[in-house]
This record gives structure tokens, C-alpha cells and sequence, in this order.
């Protein structure tokens, strides 16, 4: 991917140079294999510390600032500016005066966690050299090389929209590495297993730490106090913690179906490896199947269930 | 200080043994992700992995009840009247047991008549066997020495094994109290000579590792001028305020207390807590002191690296286990804000 990275170089650069933005944001390079940091260039020189490569997985719509304190350039997936998309319909963001959108078409971002698994484990991973179709994983006593076919991050593995759909500048690598057919989920509902759906949800989230850093991490949880933040005893409650983890992954899938781009930042940084998205997974494809809705893909028109007219009339709605 | 060797085929066997008196725990790694879990046989057990959720979960659980009391007027009752099982944490990483003792620091400080104990912690901690597993092969974010430890570190440890080829050296801490029981003269034999010049070879090496990691200090500049700091905006700007590093962070030790009271009976309760999140410091008249995340970020380095060091003869509230900046979704890294803050 470095061709990518450096068009993008060449293109912050000239942006800052002639002053069209404040800062470009980015990635930069982190402190261990596989971490890449979301980084805002404000200088040509600051511009060269830009990175481009698998690894570049969080979304980065959670970074841009709203408060139109500065103009920034940020480089998209085609996740991220689903994103940004979202954000401009529910008139956070005017994406198209706003922002500079430095769109990439995006070749599918590997999962670190499958990585270190491959190397036996999170400490084994001392290096990571990806060429070609091969990882090669330097471990204390050797390498190991994998295919990059294994190790793709499962949500661009289901990916439906690799670039944006407009962008000031598009970026591709003109050899782009080709990603698996998507092992396939993308038309069908995520089961959760033959068990009770009690005892799946349960299962699946019995992990969960509520450290939170789904909801942090996700360009869509952006209100100023979340549910859980009104009554925080009520969700450190010792007793039954599962059923109030259950309470605030249903209340948040439920906030976030039907404009969740399943970008996958949520389980990219649940530390537990908890797939978050699935269910919100769900959910989108019950919406899609009845309004053919698919979130963040276009600036304009309606969303399901986002607006009310005054000719509105709820079917049922009974009176008090 | 003595040593045996135990074969490794012995291993389960040893183990079977200790299981008979204690609960042990074993690290075991499903799905890519390594737990302390209870023993059985046939485990593939992981020393190679540091456990996702380190040792102090078992000294300070995510959540735990304290008391029960009812409005009728009993005595509360203390809900561990019923004690623990002796419990026995087998391959501890060195890193994960010297951070109890930087919790017991806080929580169980017995230096003076005024000091302020919590039972519930020191209780664990007396009925707690750790057995360490010596890091031979110290990983990409380990630096357990930067932060005053190392990779065959004793502290928090009744023993220690050191893996050194179709052997295992265990190393007993005789001044620990309950280190004897670790011996097992039919299943183990004296160490030899050799053996013990193996592992010191073993040991060496994993220093030699982790050696050119600078070291983590307290910081020369003075508090008030380390608040300033710019640092602390620009990590906030990528910061999400998760709980991540104080969740997985081993010497991370903040709580919430709750009281749950229905129809005249309560519960009194504790959870984790993290100075990452809003509500760590709302006050009740919704005066936040740390409104925003650009405090909290800066809360969470002051008191590792500055504020704890104060209070407890210079030693950081960080043992170098990585497990922050390796799961950091945004890859703030304490030894890159030491550097900047030093």
C-alpha cells in the first residue's frame, strides 16, 4: 500500500502548503506492530509522518471535529465517509463545505487480533511485514508467514462500500491486493447460534468489561451524555451484571440500527474480542429488508424512521 | 531460597496435587484470549501470553458484594464471613504479581496504627498462592524493567518457575509463609548445579531483551508545571475516554460503592471504576472538576507517574505489562508521555 501512502503525503503536503487546510487527518505509525494512531498533520514537514497501510482501522468520522474551529482534510474509507455521511444527514457536519474529503479506495484492513493469534499469542508479535498476499510475523524464536486472505478484518471481509461515493481527491493503488469473497454475510442475518436467543446474547457478551470503548470508539455515539452516563450505579450494579450488559449493548444496537455502517471500529477495539456489531448487523439487515435502507451511502433524502412531517401519522398511536 | 526441578511431564500430576487443598487457577487461552481459569485436566495451559484481564481481578473483583443488612436492625452482615476457598494462581507473570503488591501499597498498608486496610483485598491476599512463570521471551510492549520490575521478578511471589527445556525450575520463597506447601518432595527433585546455571543464563537473556527500554521516571518538573503541559491537549484529541487501560491496567485499582435496597433489605457493592469516564467526578451539584478528557487524560498519567511515586517512596503505579498500550485503540503509550513529561 505504500503507493497510497504516498499519494496521500504529496497531496497533504500540497494542502498545507497552500494553506486550503489547517491540518490533514490521518494515520500516523504507533509505538507497537499493527498500532496506527489517528494523527493531525498541521505542516508539511508534520505531513511526511502520515501512514497509509493495513492497518489504518479505526473510523476516523470519530475524530473529525465539529466545532468549525478549523478546516481538516481527513482520509477516508470507504467506511469513514459512510460516516461522514451520516453525520452530514443528521446535520452535524456539512461534509461537502466542511471538510476536505481525501477519499481512498480502500483494499480492506487486516485484523491485529487475528495476527496475534497466528503468532501465538499478543507478546509474540514483535514485527509485522506485509507483502504481497504473504504476512510475515517476526516471533521471538523465528517467523511465521500467513496468507493475507486469513487475517482480514471481518467487516472488510462483509465491506459493501470499499471507497467513497464522492470525495475531493480519490486515492488507489493501482495493484490493489484483492480481499476474499466476504465468506459470505452481507445478504444474510447473523444467526446467533442455536441456543435459546437468551442464551446467545448472553453468551455472546459475557466478556464485555463495559469499559465502554465500543461506544467511544464509534463515530455514531456522539451524544454529549449516553444512557449509561445518567445513572452510573445503575450499570456498575453488582448483581446480574450480565443482564445489564445485555441492557446497554440492546439499548445502544437500538440507537444505532439503520444508520451503523458496521465499519467494525466497535470490535477492532473491544478488548475482549466481543463481535459488538453483529448486532447491530442484525438489526440493519431486518431494516433493509423492509425499506431496502442501507445507512450512510447518499447526503440527501430520508432516513427510516428520521423524520417526522407534520402530515405524519403514526399507524397505532393510541391516545392517553 | 530454594530450587527443584519438576519434569514437565510431571506437570500435570504436580498439579493434580495442588488442586486437591486449593483452588487453582490456570492461564488458558480460548479464541485468542488468555484467562485465569479453574484448574481441570487436559488443559492446554498459555505461559506464554499475559492474561487479558491480569491477576487482580482475583484481589479486586470487577464487582464484588461487600455487605447485607436489612432495616430491621441486624448487625450487617459481611458477605465474606463466608471466605474465599484458598485459591492458587499458577503461572503468574512477574509483572501481574508485583502489581498486587503496589495494590496492597494502597489497600493494605500495615505500616501504621492509622493506616486504612480493606479486608476484602487483604483477606484475597492472604488466602492467595501465586506461583510466577518467568518471561523468557519478553514481548513488543513489555517493559517491566522501565517501570522497576523485571522478567524474573520475585515481589507478590511465593515462588517462581523458570521453564528451562524438558524442565521446569521452581523456585521456592522460603520467607514467604505459604510457600512450602509448593514443595512436593515425591514429584520434585533438589535443583542441581547445572540446572540453576541454566536458568540464571535463561534469566539473563530476557533482561538483555527488555535492556534498551528507557527507564520510566517520576518526572523532575514540578506538578504544577507538568499540568500545563501541552501534552495533555494533543492526547486528548485522540483519547476516547474508554476504560480500556484502567480495566486491563493491574495496578489500577478505583471503585464505585452502590447501595441496592429493596423492600427493607440492601446490598452494599463495589464495581470497577475508571478516572477515564465523565461520571469518575460528577459531583452531586453537577460541578464536574474533571470535565473533559484532556483532565482525565492527565489525571491517569499524573497519578501513575507522579502523584503515586509521592506517596509511595518514589515507585511508579505502572509494572510494565504493556497490556495498555498494546489495546490502546488509539495507541497512547505511558512510556511516550514519560519521555514527554519527564
Amino acid at each position: 500500500m505504500n503507493d497510497l501512502q504516498d499519494q496521500i503525503i504529496s497531496k497533504a503536503k500540497a494542502l498545507l502548503k497552500e494553506k486550503r487546510v489547517d491540518a490533514v487527518l490521518g494515520f500516523c505509525r504507533g509505538t507497537v506492530p499493527m498500532a496506527r494512531r489517528p494523527f493531525w498533520a498541521r505542516s508539511p514537514e508534520e505531513a511526511e509522518l502520515l501512514c497509509w497501510d493495513e492497518f489504518c482501522l479505526t473510523n476516523l468520522a470519530n475524530f473529525v471535529s465539529i466545532d468549525g474551529e478549523e478546516v481538516v482534510a481527513v482520509t477516508a474509507k470507504g467506511c469513514d465517509w459512510r460516516n461522514l455521511v451520516v453525520h452530514h444527514q443528521e446535520g452535524r457536519l456539512d461534509v461537502t463545505r466542511q471538510i476536505v474529503v481525501l477519499g481512498i479506495d480502500c483494499e480492506g484492513m487486516l485484523d491485529p487480533e487475528k495476527i496475534r493469534r497466528a503468532a501465538g499469542g499478543p507478546e509474540r508479535v514483535l514485527e509485522v511485514h506485509c507483502t504481497g498476499e504473504q504476512i510475515k510475523i517476526s516471533v521471538p524464536d523465528g517467523e511465521i508467514l500467513i496468507d493475507r486472505a486469513s487475517v482480514y478484518r471481518q467487516s472488510c471481509l462483509e465491506c459493501i462500500q470499499h471507497a467513497p461515493l464522492s470525495a475531493d481527491e480519490l486515492f488507489q493503488n493501482p495493484e490493489p491486493h484483492r480481499r476474499p469473497d466476504s465468506g459470505d454475510s452481507s445478504g444474510e442475518k447473523p444467526s446467533l447460534g442455536s441456543d435459546t436467543k437468551e442464551d446467545a446474547l448472553r453468551n455472546h457478551f459475557k466478556d464485555c468489561l463495559m469499559c465502554f470503548a465500543c461506544r467511544d470508539i464509534c463515530p455514531l455515539c456522539y451524544c454529549s451524555r449516553c444512557f449509561v452516563d445518567v445513572e452510573k450505579s445503575h450499570w456498575l450494579t453488582a448483581q446480574a451484571a450480565i443482564d445489564r450488559v445485555l441492557d446497554f449493548h440492546f439499548f445502544r444496537a437500538h440507537h444505532i440500527a439503520g444508520r451503523c455502517t458496521e465499519c467494525g471500529a466497535c470490535e477492532t477495539a473491544c478488548p475482549m474480542n466481543i463481535s459488538v456489531r453483529q448486532l447491530v448487523t442484525k438489526l440493519n439487515r431486518d431494516i433493509a429488508e423492509s425499506t431496502k435502507y442501507i445507512p450512510g451511502m447518499k447526503m440527501d433524502g430520508d432516513v427510516p424512521d428520521g423524520v417526522f412531517r407534520p402530515s405524519y401519522h403514526e399507524p397505532s398511536r393510541r391516545r392517553v | 531460597m530454594s530450587s527443584y526441578i519438576l519434569r514437565k511431564e510431571r506437570l500435570p500430576s504436580y498439579l493434580k496435587r495442588l488442586a486437591e487443598k486449593y483452588d487453582v487457577r490456570v492461564p488458558v487461552t480460548v479464541d485468542g484470549i488468555t484467562l485465569f481459569s479453574p484448574y481441570q485436566d487436559n488443559l492446554a495451559l498459555d505461559f506464554t501470553s499475559h492474561a487479558r484481564i491480569s491477576a487482580k481481578s482475583f484481589f479486586l473483583p470487577q464487582r464484588e458484594v461487600l455487605l447485607h443488612y436489612d432495616t430491621a436492625g441486624d448487625e450487617p452482615q459481611d458477605e465474606q464471613t463466608v471466605a474465599d476457598p484458598h485459591k492458587l494462581l499458577f503461572g503468574v507473570k512477574p509483572c501481574d504479581a508485583r502489581a498486587i503488591e503496589l495494590n496492597a501499597r494502597l489497600l493494605a498498608d500495615d505500616s501504621s496504627e492509622a493506616s486504612v486496610q480493606d479486608i476484602y483485598f487483604k483477606r484475597r491476599v492472604d488466602n492467595t498462592i501465586m506461583l510466577g512463570y518467568g518471561c523468557d521471551q519478553p514481548g513488543a510492549s513489555c517493559f517491566c524493567p522501565s517501570a522497576g520490575g523485571g522478567p524474573f521478578d520475585r515481589a507478590g511471589l511465593d515462588a517462581l518457575i523458570t521453564d528451562i527445556g524438558d524442565e521446569l525450575l521452581v523456585t521456592i520463597f522460603e520467607d514467604r509463609p505459604k510457600a512450602q506447601i509448593l514443595v512436593h518432595d515425591d514429584l520434585m527433585e533438589e535443583a542441581t548445579s547445572e540446572s540453576l546455571e541454566v536458568a540464571a543464563r535463561i534469566e539473563e537473556d530476557a533482561v538483555k531483551i527488555l535492556s534498551s527500554m528507557p527507564e520510566l521516571v517520576k518526572p523532575e518538573p514540578k506538578e504544577s508545571e507538568l499540568f500545563e503541559l501541552a501534552l495533555w491537549e494533543e492526547t486528548a484529541r485522540r483519547c476516547v475516554n474508554c476504560g480500556i487501560c484502567t480495566y486491563l491496567c493491574p495496578t489500577c485499582t478505583c471503585f464505585d460503592m452502590m447501595d441496592e435496597i429493596s423492600e427493607g433489605c440492601g446490598t452494599q457493592s463495589r464495581c470497577w471504576d475508571s478516572c477515564m469516564f465523565g461520571l469518575f467526578t460528577l459531583h452531586a451539584s453537577g460541578h464536574n472538576p474533571r470535565p473533559g478528557g484532556k483532565e482525565r487524560v492527565r489525571q491517569r498519567f499524573m497519578h501513575k507517574l507522579s502523584y503515586f511515586p509521592d506517596l509511595h517512596d518514589g515507585v511508579l503505579s505502572c509494572v510494565g505489562c504493556g497490556r495498555c498500550v498494546l489495546y490502546c485503540p488509539v495507541n497512547i503509550d505511558i512510556r511516550e508521555i514519560s519521555r514527554m513529561m519527564a
